[in-house]
């Protein structure tokens, strides 16, 4: 009677694993691109697939004829409808916990970003600590794009991020997808790097991509940076604000820029090490004081280096004007276009929690007071120490 | 005797010799010679001790008799002769003599010690036939009470290092004794030095070689190990077979010997460090080769080298236990599917794999074993220096390394000599093995001539 | 009974032992005072003496030379006692103990000095990611462990690395010397060398006025070998220095030495081994970093016996953490840029070390004279 009883039970296992599923039946997506009609109401997602059987291993990289990733585009009238279209041109099942990177359309940002942060945010094995990328212009060039040195592009578009948030202040570290949702919650702006595809005779096949010795065209490039506030791409930054601006929000990285010195022009490698905002209340004025501390050397110099303790002084000096003042004309621009890229009103609520309602509930930038205080010092010299 | 005597013979049937009592004892006391063989009068016989019963208290009588008792010895209670007489009966059990396995030589005596302290004595004493080789008997652990020599040349070696010896055995307190080692663990100099300053050892011939140059032995019942003090680091790259082959081939050998040490303990942590903070040091075309291999592989190169180094050692501790008949089965697993299949299948580059495997293989080098082990332990620190700092945190650790075996003694000589403190006529037999005629063979080295000195 | 190293940070240093031969002593003094040259002072050397500044060691040797004697002759009033003590005896305790902590200050500085050219040159050659914080941590704590074990560790170090930097520098140094060119020491001994040093005494003070460091080694040298092996280390140091300008003159020429920051440096970056072997400045830069951590250890080793017999300590772990913590801190704060330091160095170095090398040690001998010659009226 119990051997039976536990056949019976047993026999359970016979109806097959009901989550199980074989690797090779996986569609392992590396990059999503979401893009959003304004005039139909079309969504349409792009999802690039990894070709596992052209990937490097130790037997060596294969030949030309297999592409690294294939893309997909899937349209629909909702992004979760998408879900069950997928399968009408996807012969694999849909796999996204390995994707690297998420690449909205311009046209998808400028109407508002809430329903492709929650619908991504939705999904069980769809992190949301991926950066997320504005496309310059139409999305599906820069999806069908294939990179050099780097067979599968999402892994070119991570590793090139990750570079540029260590060696330049253009990219910052709080570009994911699940800081811009907390920042758009706390109505906070944030600023992501755009991507584009770049222009010329693009190599049509990843063979003759492969084979171009030419890396510059047909490749993607990261530049510049979309400001998202309010869910919505606001405006654009070229190269130079956006290190005004990663400056005066506080990111820790180094960046090389000439500086025109006593006449002289000189690239000074800077680095941020501390950075201070606060707000206080002066003349019945809620005054938000930004205070940092950059270190300069001139490791990268070749055009002239201090030589004495004099000179140096006045070379900090000068380049601490220097950034203040382009720090505030950074700071007028911003005001003037209605950004709140130095978090402002943050600042005023989390130190002034009583006076602070009245300015937000203002909201008139010219009731704030901002000051910046630049702190230059000149720490390392390279190589040469004379020229 | 006319009237009815009783006699008690007590003897543990598995340590006595029950041949030696049926011939000598129970024939003697039933054929009624037994006065005819009564020596005890003689002083110093160990043979035939006799112990009246007035002569101490009877719980003392009682102790003395277990005690021979438990040591294989006959015990006669003669109420009679009003005398308890212990009669030395130990059969000598042991096996054969063969040799060691993990001492083996291709030209030299093949014979090893074995688990009989006595007979272990007795080959030395029948190497080294020289009135003053003494033998000083000890009885350490207070469970098991085993009897302990401590062995040495009474005209060469010098006062102080056998008086230092002599005092750490006594100061010895523990319950048991099962093997030299753990008297080692008491007497050493450093507790927590991975470096061994004590050899052991299982070939009589080594012993004796070692005995002449005015070291001291210590022998062990129970236990083919014997234990040989000091030793300094350079002696441990020389092997009783350098002295029984030609000179050339030897001093070839030696520098093989220490080359490997390097080898054992720095390549790992050289190639992390190479590999990943100075890239510039490689060759350009390997640099290329390298770095093509190192494309799939998901991990770094430090956890590469950690995974594998212990995946290797994993593999030699099963081959230690494993049955002789899957051993072959092992070294194919080990070598084809772990080595070349985890390459060929992406999870770890070709390049490791070699270096794994010389960094093994050169361990096994060293001819005492305790001496790989130390190597072992300082290979992993090293690599994951090298992993945080590159070739900085190579010479750190390399400093901090010298700093501790300059300053580590082996029962008072310098670990390092003749190297620090510089001698160079020791030079002669440590990174060259001069042909004997020049070996000046009959005076000490002079790190032990140093401790002549000393008081 | 049983030596432990761990049980070395709980006993007192030994006093007055003897147990540091003469030529180990002075091996010790030959790098101390290559240290940290090797890496901050040559190019401002090259740059004033241009081709003859392979003649300035020379003179610089024999001020440092003459400056030891000062110190011999202090020494020789009290033998055996170190250079902690003898304030103590000269002056009384009170006056005393304030300058042995004035030395035992002047020791953090000298070590904050040493450990920030050491983390400029890592930083600004071989990893520049790095913080130096870490570089820190780690020379002192094996400075540390080391003096932990002893004086005669210190030494016994010293001597079993020497070979070891001697022997790779030098062959490397003659591999570049394929790029001789006698062209670039024409016009030869034209300049004005005592002029020239004159006009730029910090090479004066430093490195030799900071030997003063060696003579807390002074106890432990064994029969009484202390003076003279310390003027023939000075000497060996000089002419050592005087070798090297000379090769990177004939290797590099002025012009470019005196541009480059770390010249050593780029001149072990240009040698090749063959084909085969291309940039091996790494494991030169690596090596010559021994030279550093060989100052480093007898800083520490003065500081902390400076301690140890000003106060008479029993635990001596302690005393270590603080020292390294002190170290490091100096080393992080002893100056914002090297543009500031060479400026300072210029100015100053000279009195500064000078205060510490004769002011004081003058004042002591005069002391003791004054002392000796009134204990001598009291006897009569």
């Amino acid at each position: 009677m119990g051997t039976s009883i536990a056949s019976v039970l047993m026999s359970f296992f016979l109806t097959a694993c009901w989550d199980k599923i074989e690797m090779n039946e996986l569609a392992l997506v590396s990059m999503v691109g979401m893009d959003s009609d304004p005039d139909t109401g079309q969504k349409t997602i792009y999802y690039q697939v990894v070709n596992p059987a052209s990937s490097v291993s130790a037997k060596g990289s294969p030949g030309g004829d297999q592409a690294p990733v294939y893309t997909y585009e899937i349209s629909g009238p909702s992004f979760g409808e998408i879900r069950s279209l997928a399968y009408e041109v996807l012969p694999r099942k849909l796999f996204v916990a390995h994707y690297k990177a998420i690449v909205v359309s311009q046209r998808a940002a400028e109407q508002g970003m809430r329903d492709i942060i929650n619908f991504i945010e939705m999904q069980p094995n769809g992190r949301a600590s991926v950066p997320m990328l504005v496309a310059d212009g139409p999305l599906s060039p820069v999806m069908r794009t294939f990179t050099p040195l780097e067979r599968v592009p999402a892994d070119d578009v991570e590793s090139r991020l990750k570079l540029l948030t260590r060696e330049s202040l253009m990219v910052g570290k709080h570009i994911r997808l699940k800081d811009v949702d907390e920042r758009m919650q706390q109505s906070r702006a944030v600023v992501l790097p755009i991507i584009r595809e770049r222009l010329g005779n693009k190599p049509q096949d990843s063979g003759a991509r492969a084979s171009e010795i030419n890396a510059s065209i047909g490749n993607l490039q990261i530049e510049e940076g979309a400001v998202i506030q309010n869910y919505r791409m606001v405006g654009r930054l070229n190269d130079t604000d956006l290190i005004w601006y990663h400056l005066l929000v506080g990111d820790k990285g180094k960046q090389a820029k000439q500086f025109q010195v006593n006449g002289k022009r000189l690239t000074l490698e800077m680095e941020q090490v501390r950075f201070n905002r606060s707000a206080t209340c002066r003349n019945n004025r809620p005054l938000v004081s930004i205070r940092m501390d950059l270190e300069i050397s001139s490791r990268l110099a070749s055009d002239y280096v201090p030589q004495s303790w004099n000179e140096t002084a006045q070379l900090q000096k000068q380049v601490s004007q220097t950034i203040t003042q382009e720090l505030e004309d950074f700071y007028e621009k911003t005001k003037k276009k209605g950004w709140d890229l130095l978090e402002i009103r943050e600042t005023v609520r989390s130190h002034l929690p009583r006076s602070g309602p009245n300015f937000l509930a203002g909201g008139d930038w010219n009731d704030v007071d901002v000051s910046i205080g630049v702190n230059v010092q000149f720490r390392r010299i390279g190589s040469i120490h004379k020229l | 005797m006319e009237e009815d005597q009783t006699v008690h013979c007590m003897y543990l049937e598995s340590l006595a010799d029950k041949t030696v009592i049926d011939d000598y004892v129970l024939k003697a006391l039933m054929e009624g010679t037994f006065l005819e063989v009564e020596q005890s009068g003689v002083t110093g016989n160990h043979f035939v001790q006799d112990y009246s019963f007035s002569s101490a208290r009877p719980e003392e009588l009682l102790q003395q008799a277990v005690d021979a008792l438990l040591a294989g010895q006959c015990v006669l209670a003669d109420s009679a002769m009003d005398r308890i007489r212990l009669i030395h009966a130990v059969s000598l059990n042991h096996r054969q003599i063969e040799e060691p396995k993990s001492e083996s030589t291709v030209r030299g005596p093949h014979e090893g010690f074995t688990e009989n302290i006595d007979m272990n004595v007795g080959l030395i004493r029948k190497r080294l036939r020289n009135p003053r080789l003494r033998f000083e008997k000890l009885s350490i652990g207070d469970q098991t009470r085993t009897t302990v020599m401590l062995a040495y040349l009474d005209s060469v070696a010098p006062t102080f290092l056998v008086r230092e010896a002599r005092q750490r055995l006594l100061a010895i307190r523990t319950g048991s004794v099962l093997e030299s080692a753990y008297i080692e663990e008491y007497i050493q100099d450093q507790i927590w030095s991975p470096f061994p300053t004590m050899t052991n050892t299982e070939k009589p011939d080594v012993v004796t070689a070692h005995l002449l140059e005015g070291k001291v032995a210590v022998l062990v019942d129970g236990t083919p190990s014997a234990l040989l003090a000091p030793m300094t680091f350079f002696e441990f790259f020389s092997s009783p077979e350098d002295y029984y082959q030609r000179a050339d081939i030897a001093t070839f050998i030696r520098w093989i010997r220490l080359f490997s040490f390097f080898i054992a303990v720095f390549v790992p942590s050289m190639y992390v460090a190479v590999t990943t903070f100075h890239q510039e040091l490689l060759p350009t075309q390997l640099l290329i080769n390298i770095s093509a291999q190192r494309e799939g592989v998901p991990l770094p190169s430090l956890t590469e080298v950690l995974l594998m180094e212990t995946v290797f050692e994993i593999i030699r501790e099963a081959g230690l236990r494993m049955p002789r008949a899957i051993g072959q089965a092992l070294s194919i697993v080990g070598a084809i599917v772990l080595g070349q299949a985890a390459v060929e299948a992406g999870l770890i580059s070709a390049a490791i794999v070699i270096v794994v495997a010389i960094t093994g293989i050169a361990n096994f080098v060293v001819p005492t074993y305790s001496f790989g082990i130390s190597q072992r332990l300082i290979r992993f620190s090293f690599v994951l220096l090298a992993g945080l700092m590159g070739l900085f945190g190579i010479l750190c650790g390399l400093l901090f390394l010298i700093a501790h075996l300059i300053s580590l003694k082996s029962f008072g000589v310098p670990y390092l000599a003749p190297a620090v403190p510089v001698s160079f006529s020791d030079w002669k037999d440590i990174f060259v093995r001069v042909p004997r005629p020049w070996m000046n063979a009959g005076s000490l080295p002079r790190f032990m001539q140093r401790l002549k000195g000393k008081k | 009974m049983f030596n432990s190293g761990v049980s070395g940070a709980f006993t007192s240093c030994e006093e007055g032992t003897g147990i540091i031969s003469r030529f180990q002593f002075f091996l010790l003094a030959v790098n101390f005072i290559l240290g940290t040259t090797l890496f901050v002072q040559i190019q401002i050397l090259i740059e004033q003496g241009k081709q003859d500044a392979w003649l300035m060691p020379w003179w610089a040797g024999a001020f440092g030379i003459a400056a030891s004697l000062v110190w011999i002759v202090l020494h020789r009033h009290y033998p055996g006692k170190s250079l902690a003590q003898i304030p103590i005896l000269a002056l009384g305790r009170p006056l005393g103990m304030a300058i042995s902590m004035l030395y035992f200050l002047h020791f953090c500085i000298l070590a904050g000095w040493v450990l920030r050219n050491l983390s400029d040159f890592l930083n600004g050659t071989i990893m520049p990611q790095t913080p130096g914080v870490v570089f820190y941590v780690m020379f002192l704590f094996v400075a540390a462990f080391t003096v932990a074990q002893g004086v005669e560790t210190v030494a016994r170090l010293n001597q079993f690395v020497t070979p070891f930097l001697f022997f790779p520098f030098w062959f490397v140094l003659l591999l570049a010397s394929k790029d001789w060119s006698w062209d670039r020491f024409q016009p030869a001994l034209h300049t004005d060398i005592w002029g020239t040093i004159l006009h730029n005494h910090s090479f004066l003070g430093f490195p030799f006025m900071e030997t003063l460091t060696l003579m807390m080694f002074f106890p432990h040298i064994q029969k009484d070998g202390a003076g003279r092996s310390l003027i023939l280390g000075i000497a060996a140091g000089a002419v050592s220095l005087s070798l090297i300008l000379y090769m990177l003159i004939g290797l590099l020429g002025v012009e470019r030495a005196s541009k480059l920051t770390y010249p050593v440096y780029t001149v072990v970056q240009e040698v090749s081994l063959g084909e085969v072997v291309e940039n091996i400045h790494s494991i030169i830069s690596v090596v010559l970093l021994i030279l550093i951590f060989i100052k480093t250890l007898v800083l520490v080793y003065g500081a902390h016996a400076l301690l140890n017999q000003v106060f008479r300590t029993e635990t001596n772990w302690p005393f270590y953490l603080a020292i390294s913590v002190l170290m490091a801190a100096s080393a992080e704060s002893i100056y914002v840029n090297p543009i500031q330091n060479n400026e300072w160095s210029s100015h100053y170095t000279f009195v500064y070390d000078t205060f510490f090398a004769l002011v004081i040690p003058g004042v002591l001998l005069a002391a003791t004279r004054v002392k000796n010659a009134v204990q001598k009226g009291r006897k009569r």
